[in-house]
């Protein structure tokens, strides 16, 4: 709400509704990153809490906070750098969709693919491109799934333990 | 045996049937450790199989609203760290700005000589409660979404490895297949309030 277009969110919401293939080209580009990066966080949350339970050599008790928060910043950790090249592709299609605005629904041939954007990705700064802001991206996702995964099992427990 | 050894006039440390005692003893330990550590082994799987069946039949209200509420806190944790990040963005972008435009105007500089401006200082770290700024459109982004996001997961990867099922000896897949569904349906919620925040921030 710093300052621009909207002023409020009831008015956002009505400029939101005003430009559906906007939002729609926001939330489809949006989609070859969440989705990737909802799948890979989950799996290896998973996974290394089942190696943990199955390796005799691990003798504590993977079902706590710490543990739990642990797997999940594992798993944020790997699933933002492995979505980071779709994150960097996604973020060039919602800019230059919003930089647009209203031209993009006006010329429907204007609106740029995933795959158009990548090439133009590789050619101007190579593969090292994709990877741009991996460490920050990282660091963010990292404690931010830890924290989520962690606390969503530990509030289960509890809820279990309360007898519901 | 150590009776016998009692009663015996020589030193029976140095004996043989010491030495066999002792074997005895520490094979004695070795399996009562051995038997100790089986019995808690045995427990600890009985408790994590009792935690898993009750999880299991947790009604799902119950997973909704904790994947709710742990993205709230979650979201309490991160959101300053991202707002933080915005703010530093923005400022660097605004010093790009502006030593680009001083430099595409040289003329106003009085002489040659003259240093061209300092840039400003570094971004320094504003009160909390203006790192907060923002806090509930971004609770209301991500907390039903992450509430469906899990919900859906749990779902869908409760039916892929149920017996018989398709993924039921193939967990990583279960767990991708299942996590990528869970996030389809998430951001089918979180798109719309993402525009909406972004149409408030132009």
């Amino acid at each position: 709400m710093q300052s621009g277009f909207a002023s409020s969110p009831a008015e956002a919401f009505g400029q939101v509704l005003d430009k559906p293939s906007q939002l729609l080209t926001a939330w489809s580009s949006s989609l070859w990153r969440d989705v990737p990066m909802g799948a890979v966080q989950i799996a290896v949350f998973e996974l290394a809490k089942a190696y943990c339970i199955n390796s005799p050599e691990f003798a504590a008790n993977v079902n706590t906070l710490p543990a739990e928060a642990a797997f999940g910043a594992l798993g944020g950790l790997i699933g933002a750098v492995l979505t980071t090249p779709a994150d960097v592709v996604t973020t060039r299609i919602i800019t230059a969709s919003e930089e647009q605005g209203e031209a993009v629904e006006a010329d429907s041939g204007g609106e740029v693919g995933p795959l158009e954007v990548a090439l133009s990705v590789l050619q101007e700064s190579g593969p090292s491109g994709f990877f741009v802001g991996v460490s920050s991206r990282a660091l963010y996702w990292a404690p931010a799934i830890g924290i989520f995964l962690s606390l969503y099992c530990s509030l289960r427990q509890t809820a279990f333990n309360l007898g519901m | 045996m150590k009776r016998r050894l009692a009663s015996e006039p020589n030193d029976y440390n140095s004996s043989a049937s010491f030495d066999e005692l002792q074997s005895l003893e520490l094979r004695f330990e070795l399996q009562t450790n051995r038997r100790k550590s089986a019995i808690a082994l045995a427990r600890q799987l009985r408790e994590r199989e009792q935690l898993l069946a009750g999880l299991k039949a947790q009604p799902l209200p119950i997973v909704y609203g904790a994947a709710a509420l742990a993205s709230v806190g979650s979201t309490l944790v991160m959101h300053p760290v991202d707002t933080f990040k915005t703010l530093q963005i923005t400022a660097a972008s605004a010093a790009e700005a502006e030593a680009k435009a001083a430099a595409a105007k040289p003329s106003k500089r009085k002489s040659a000589s003259e240093p061209a401006p300092l840039g400003k200082p570094p971004f320094a770290l504003p009160p909390l409660h203006e790192l907060y700024v923002g806090l509930l459109p971004n609770l209301v982004k991500e907390a039903p979404s992450s509430a469906l996001y899990l919900g859906i997961y749990e779902l869908v990867r409760s039916g892929l490895m149920a017996p018989g099922a398709p993924f039921e000896t193939a967990p990583l897949l279960a767990y991708l297949v299942a996590g990528a569904a869970g996030e389809f349906v998430g951001s089918v919620i979180r798109a719309p309030v993402r525009a909406v925040q972004l149409e408030e921030k132009l």
